[in-house]
């Protein structure tokens, strides 16, 4: 169940990844390039040999981009003349050298000219007196005749620019237009571009932009609530607490802090979220949108990561036990900080490498073309680079597999061998439309898997989380500097201020805060993983286990041989390990220590305290001192090691079988029960005393009483922890002591062993289906003599006759 | 079965009573703990627990008020508890918590305690 629910969960995940980033074949629509990688640079340098520029023997990078206005008319009215002239896909090729010069020319998914951009140092070529009127008619073509010229040598800071438009409302309402600038009679910069209205689209008429932002808010407000109840659901089938779902609303913080940065360092504006969402949604709603997709993207993202971390086998919870214990709201917490800045660390070193590469390979580089993909790219051989430090479904895939895989797999490297290959694949192959081309692009994709990896491996899920907010400072701190002259560019100085603080910061808290106790939250996950799939729960069993028969072991292995007296205990911890503890001790002079204790609490933290009280009782025991200074030596230790936040009620008596009688002191502890032989009444014990480690001053000795208990033969007397009377049936109803004194009553006269049996039966009648709340303990022991246990008569009587 | 816990504040003269409400088990402990904590940190160290509607504490619960008892009377103040059921009262009882706690039958009689104490000092 929980692993379907885990599974459902991560393709809720991918799907929605999938949905939201944009993949180029869907956008496409079959309208890949006609041309090869090689075809393109080939109409490239014909395309810069017409403007007299010799551009073979440069390098050269390709890529190809989609235009969704032209797609969409494409879709709606295949036979249009835009959709004959135009396809939505645009190739771009530059060609750069060493000297730093560079020529951008666009072209069809055809190979007509669309666009060209000359970015030489020193320009040199045969000045034309109509150089822009030819550029038109090279650009136009056949269609050159309907253009009509709207502007003519306007000086610009780029050169002199003319336009010239075709306006045709009759079938499609397009408005076309050539732009070309020329410098000392070159062109340096021309481009052919086609703008349509909605309506040429075959668009429904446009929603008033209030009403669009609504509809998209509400959209993405049913796939966030979707994806929320995803989550709560994972989180409630992982934890068995009551409040699951507090507990899941608070892990949401930690996508939101992820969403708040991005959005403080002006990432909210993510082109490609919107593209992919575009369809009748955007208008003046754009920046509501934006935000709410990068929100609805982290969402999705978060979603993977806890269908992993559901899924991850025990080995990992170390990894993420800092970012639950924030979930709980625990701030002062080393190892947070520490994977913070780690992850940090490791993000930004991702982020700027292939700069550093580039730099140390003296890769040329190209400053200042338009837009700014290839000013982001480290060297201009790396088309796509600008897209893969913002490639989630990289993250995604890989922290996904690598927990899922790690310790499941024959060997440690082989989970790391899949993640990085599978975010490789994810990454390159939707990415561009010349996927061979992109060598450096895989081995980017490569290191960043590896990078991100890496960061969880030894960063934990808190620094997985925060390495690409890192990589993102170091990409923007990079753009700037390499800025012909720096600009104060708001959000690339506000991502490296925000996160270097954030680095900073979270340093310097890992050698202030105090370490957290992270080993708590282990193993309250671990009871969690308890609930998880068999084979994840079979290993986890084993190692609870191991435990559960180690803190067996410390029990005692059967009842003492304690002359003129028999005694039986049982016990049964709620959990794997428990908090109760019996024992009994011999001491000298032929006394013995008999003892029911109950530390606070459950689980392995009272199963520690368990131990050392074990220690503790059997270095006493040997010593041999009176039983009240026992008890003070006992609740010195216990105050200084539990802080004022443990305690421990213990019953002990120490019993002298010679004088059939015993010294009893009741720490906090449950009333013990005495049962005379002699009229069969019960009778509660109850000296004064006050739990061990509740005070560590003068009260507790102060109050302290120790009682003497007389024992005749038959007599029996009865210690017990409160898991036994506190014992609660699924109607709530508890076991009580009318019961248990009542069961004494009936049984006592068969000997304790008989005894503990059956009230451990009857306990177990009467709790039904409920479980065990509490751990359970029960210690009898019985002067002998009295009457003759039940089933030996018979064969006594047998010995005789 | 999620059991509901309340605490509710109020002032009567210069002390502070917390009236709880429910189980304080190891599930809302730690909520008690932070509302201690908090009239601690105020400078609030005259507190009385008004345990009326206290229906069920476990061990947790109980820890809550040993963390805290000493830094209370540290600071001139006290924790007192009052009017706890019998039930419930049977759990301190049995922990020996008489002995360390000034534990009144009604709040009226541990807020009285405070003044005729401050009276006193």
């Amino acid at each position: 169940m929980r692993r379907a629910i885990a599974a459902v969960c991560a393709a809720a995940g991918f799907l929605s990844l999938w949905m939201l980033m944009p993949r180029f074949d869907a956008a496409l629509e079959g309208v890949r390039p006609a041309l090869g990688r090689e075809e393109a640079i080939r109409k490239a340098v014909a395309w810069a040999r017409a403007h007299g520029v010799e551009i073979s023997g440069w390098r050269f990078a390709v890529e190809a981009e989609v235009d969704p206005v032209l797609a969409r008319i494409r879709r709606r009215r295949p036979e249009s003349e835009v959709a004959r002239v135009f396809t939505p896909v645009r190739i771009r090729v530059l060609a750069f050298n060493e000297r730093g010069d560079a020529v951008l020319s666009a072209m069809t998914a055809g190979g007509l000219p669309l666009s060209f951009l000359d970015r030489r140092q020193s320009a040199a070529g045969e000045p034309s007196p109509d150089a822009a009127g030819q550029e038109m008619l090279r650009l136009t073509g056949a269609q050159a005749a309907r253009f009509r010229r709207t502007a003519e040598n306007v000086r610009t800071l780029e050169g002199s620019r003319s336009a010239w438009e075709w306006l045709d409302p009759k079938p499609d309402g397009v408005l076309a237009r050539v732009v070309v600038v020329t410098r000392n009679g070159r062109v340096v910069h021309s481009s052919y571009e086609f703008s349509a209205s909605r309506e040429a689209a075959g668009e429904t008429p446009p929603a008033p932009p209030k009403l669009q932002a609504a509809m998209a808010v509400l959209t993405l407000a049913t796939a966030a609530g979707i994806a929320l109840l995803m989550l709560w659901m994972l989180f409630v089938s992982l934890q068995r607490r009551s409040d699951q779902f507090g507990f899941a609303i608070r892990f949401l913080w930690i996508p939101a802090a992820g969403v708040s940065t991005a959005f403080l360092c002006g990432n909210y504006q993510n082109d490609a979220l919107l593209r992919s969402f575009e369809e009748g949604l955007t208008g003046d709603s754009r920046l509501v949108l934006g935000i709410t997709l990068a929100l609805l993207l982290l969402l999705a993202l978060f979603l993977i990561l806890a269908a992993a971390y559901a899924a991850a086998p025990r080995g990992q919870m170390r990894l993420w036990a800092p970012a639950v214990l924030l979930v709980r709201g625990q701030w002062r917490n080393r190892q947070a900080a520490e994977q913070v800045w780690f992850g940090m660390a490791v993000g930004a070193l991702l982020g700027s490498a292939p700069y550093w590469v580039a730099q140390l390979a003296g890769e040329p580089r190209v400053r200042f073309l338009e837009g700014e993909d290839l000013l982001m790219a480290p060297w201009p051989a790396m088309e796509a680079f600008a897209g893969l430090a913002g490639a989630w479904e990289v993250y995604a895939v890989a922290l996904f597999l690598y927990p899922l895989l790690s310790g499941r797999l024959r060997r440690p490297w082989m989970a790391a061998a899949v993640a990085i290959a599978a975010g490789t694949l994810a990454a390159t192959l939707p990415r561009s439309a010349f996927p061979p081309g992109h060598a450096a692009n895989y081995a980017t994709a490569a290191v960043l898997t590896g990078g991100y990896l890496l960061a969880y491996r030894y960063g934990g899920m808190l620094g997985a989380w925060v390495a690409p907010l890192g990589m993102h400072a170091a990409v923007q701190g990079v753009r700037l500097a390499q800025m012909p002259a720096p600009s104060l560019e708001s959000a690339g100085w506000q991502a490296l201020a925000l996160t270097s603080g954030i680095a900073v910061a979270a340093l310097g808290a890992s050698f202030l805060l105090p370490e957290a106790d992270t080993l708590a939250a282990e193993t309250e996950m671990s009871e969690a993983a308890a609930a998880l799939p068999r084979s994840q729960r079979g290993r986890l069993r084993a190692e609870f286990e191991v435990a559960r028969r180690a803190q067996q072991d410390l029990l005692p292995a059967g009842p003492p041989l304690i002359p003129g007296f028999e005694a039986a205990a049982a016990c049964h911890p709620a959990g794997e390990v428990g908090g109760d503890l019996y024992d009994y001790l011999p001491g000298p002079h032929g006394r013995w220590m008999l003892c029911v204790a109950d530390v606070s609490g459950k689980g392995l933290g009272a199963a520690l305290h368990m131990t050392l009280l074990k220690g503790m009782l059997a270095s006493a025991a040997h010593h041999a001192p009176a039983p009240a200074a026992l008890a003070s030596r006992l609740n010195q230790a216990v105050a200084e090691t539990g802080r004022g936040r443990m305690f421990i009620t213990l019953s002990l008596l120490v019993l002298d079988p010679a004088g059939r009688r015993a010294e009893h002191f009741r720490a906090g502890h449950n009333p013990p029960l005495v049962w005379r032989a002699q009229n069969g009444a019960c009778e509660w014990r109850k000296p004064r005393g006050i739990g061990l480690g509740l005070t560590a001053g003068p009260a507790f000795e102060a109050n302290l009483e120790t009682e003497t208990i007389e024992f005749a033969p038959g007599d029996m007397m009865v210690l017990y922890s409160d898991g036994v009377t506190e014992d609660m049936n699924p109607e709530g109803e508890l076991f009580g002591e009318q019961r248990l004194a009542e069961l004494v009553q009936r049984h006592a006269r068969e000997g304790p062993r008989r005894l503990a049996g059956a009230i451990m039966e009857e306990a177990r009648r009467f709790r039904r289906e409920a479980e065990l709340h509490d751990d359970w303990t029960l210690l009898a022991v019985q002067c002998a003599g009295g009457g003759t246990p039940q089933e030996d008569g018979p064969a006594e009587t047998a010995q005789k006759s | 079965m999620t059991r509901s816990f309340l605490i509710e504040t109020r002032d009567e003269g210069n002390v502070r009573i917390l009236a709880l409400r429910g189980f304080l088990d190891a599930h809302t402990a730690p909520r008690f703990e932070a509302a201690v904590e908090e009239e601690l940190r105020a400078g609030r160290s005259r507190l009385v627990v008004d345990c009326t509607g206290l229906d069920y504490i476990s061990s947790a619960g109980l820890g809550v008020f040993m963390t805290f008892i000493d830094e209370a009377r540290g600071a001139g103040g006290d924790i007192k508890l009052a009017s706890i059921q019998p039930k419930v009262y049977q759990i301190f009882d049995v922990l020996g918590f008489p002995a360390l706690f000034d534990i009144q039958p009604a709040v009226e009689d541990a807020v009285a305690r405070f003044e005729r104490g401050a009276g006193e000092g």
